[in-house]
């Protein structure tokens, strides 16, 4: 049984570590469940969890019946599968060896919060993924270094800009886009190219979120309409927003066909 | 031959961007790559076999999932950490990038042949991963 500062100990630690999973690009189903095992682990009274891509909600009871609740808005999604790992691993210990509530805020210290890489390694693998993808897609040598400078602007608008010009998200993704569509176009027009279609193509599978398109997909059809739902709006809406900014660099420069 | 060998060489540098993107570290980017070797050998194989986009992605992230959940068990990690990168060659964000192109320009029978693609790649993946799971977590009670 827990009184209530013990059970305000396992909460803060519940909500924090499903708080981090899901910066860590962790799914809902996974936070879902190391919720329910802290829970069981701790023997908590009367646990409920209401838990979406933005929000964790979580309450249970003290031991004399008293309601306590935690509330948390995890931000923007950096990937992080290191630091996903290692509070898996943490959470496994704590089920194992139920360490006492208060050592649970000391344990999660123990897993440090920073990036795996830093913001331009991170957009250097993804210009190697391009790079690799133009090959599958027939981008040709001119086409990859298109590619390449189109995808190093866009990542670098959307992961910089923010911190010039603090700008909503969305606006972010067209305006990257609209740069790189623009270089593309621009090299079509001075006759480096033939297909900018393609370029923009290749270019915006890193643009858009495609793990998140997926979780959506398995919050369906696990029957999680809601979190699901606002998975698939928020993968859809980003998507609108690079192709808005494509489209936008075609018709700047007067077209393709 | 030498078209299958770039293609599995391109195949584990792009996942191996794609795992630099979703954090994972230096000394198991090759993992991750080798994620990708596994599911561009698989599409190689089913896609002639399997026109049907839905049934070659199914299979492709089944075959992906179990790699991960193999190589995750024995290094004791998250299986999320290679799943995601092998899945990567899967998603069809061009697709969706295309379906929203022509939802733009409405352009109806485009939006119709992308609308298609685009719901026959995701539910290919997202039950191609979801199968694995499944009949793991029913055989060992481990939960993630």
């Amino acid at each position: 049984m827990n009184g209530k500062k013990e059970l305000s100990m396992i909460l803060d630690f519940a909500s924090e570590v499903g708080e981090r999973v899901l910066v860590c690009g962790g799914e809902i189903w996974r936070v879902d469940e190391i919720m329910k095992q802290v829970f069981k682990t701790y023997e908590v009274k009367d646990p409920n969890m209401f838990i979406l891509p933005h929000t964790i909600i979580i309450s249970a009871r003290t031991e004399d019946g008293e309601m306590i609740m935690r509330h948390r808005t995890p931000g923007e999604i950096h990937p992080n599968m290191e630091q996903l790992t290692e509070l898996n691993q943490m959470i496994r210990g704590v089920r194992k060896n139920r360490p006492a509530p208060e050592e649970l805020p000391e344990l999660i210290r123990l897993v440090p919060n920073k990036p795996a890489y830093p913001r331009h390694m991170i957009i250097l693998g993804m210009t190697i993924a391009l790079l690799s993808l133009n090959y599958f897609i027939g981008g040709g040598l001119i086409g990859g270094v298109l590619v390449a400078c189109g995808i190093i602007i866009a990542m670098s608008v959307q992961m910089y800009m923010d911190e010039i010009f603090p700008m909503n998200r969305f606006v972010l993704c067209g305006l990257g886009s609209f740069l790189a569509g623009s270089l593309f176009m621009a090299a079509f027009r001075f006759g480096l190219h033939d297909n900018p279609y393609l370029l923009m193509v290749i270019t915006c599978i890193g643009l858009i979120p495609g793990v998140p398109l997926i979780n959506a997909c398995r919050e369906l059809l696990n029957g999680k309409v809601l979190s699901g739902g606002l998975l698939f709006m928020t993968a859809f809406l980003e998507t609108t927003a690079v192709a808005c900014g494509f489209y936008l660099s075609m018709m700047l420069f007067g077209g393709v066909m | 031959m030498m078209n299958i060998i770039l293609a599995l060489v391109f195949s584990f540098t792009c996942t191996c961007g794609f795992g630099i993107c979703f954090g994972i570290k230096p000394q198991e980017l090759y993992l991750a790559g080798l994620g990708g070797i596994v599911t561009r050998i698989v599409l190689m194989i089913c896609e002639p076999v399997f026109p049907d986009r839905f049934v070659y992605t199914l299979i492709a992230a089944t075959v992906a999932t179990v790699f991960a959940e193999i190589v995750g068990r024995k290094r004791n990690a998250s299986i999320a950490k290679y799943l995601y990168p092998a899945l990567v060659l899967l998603i069809p964000g061009d697709v969706l990038y295309e379906l929203i192109m022509a939802m733009i320009q409405t352009d109806l029978p485009m939006i119709n042949a992308k609308l298609i693609l685009l719901i026959e790649g995701l539910a290919g993946i997202a039950l191609g991963c979801m199968i694995v799971p499944m009949v793991v977590r029913n055989i060992v009670k481990e939960p993630f």
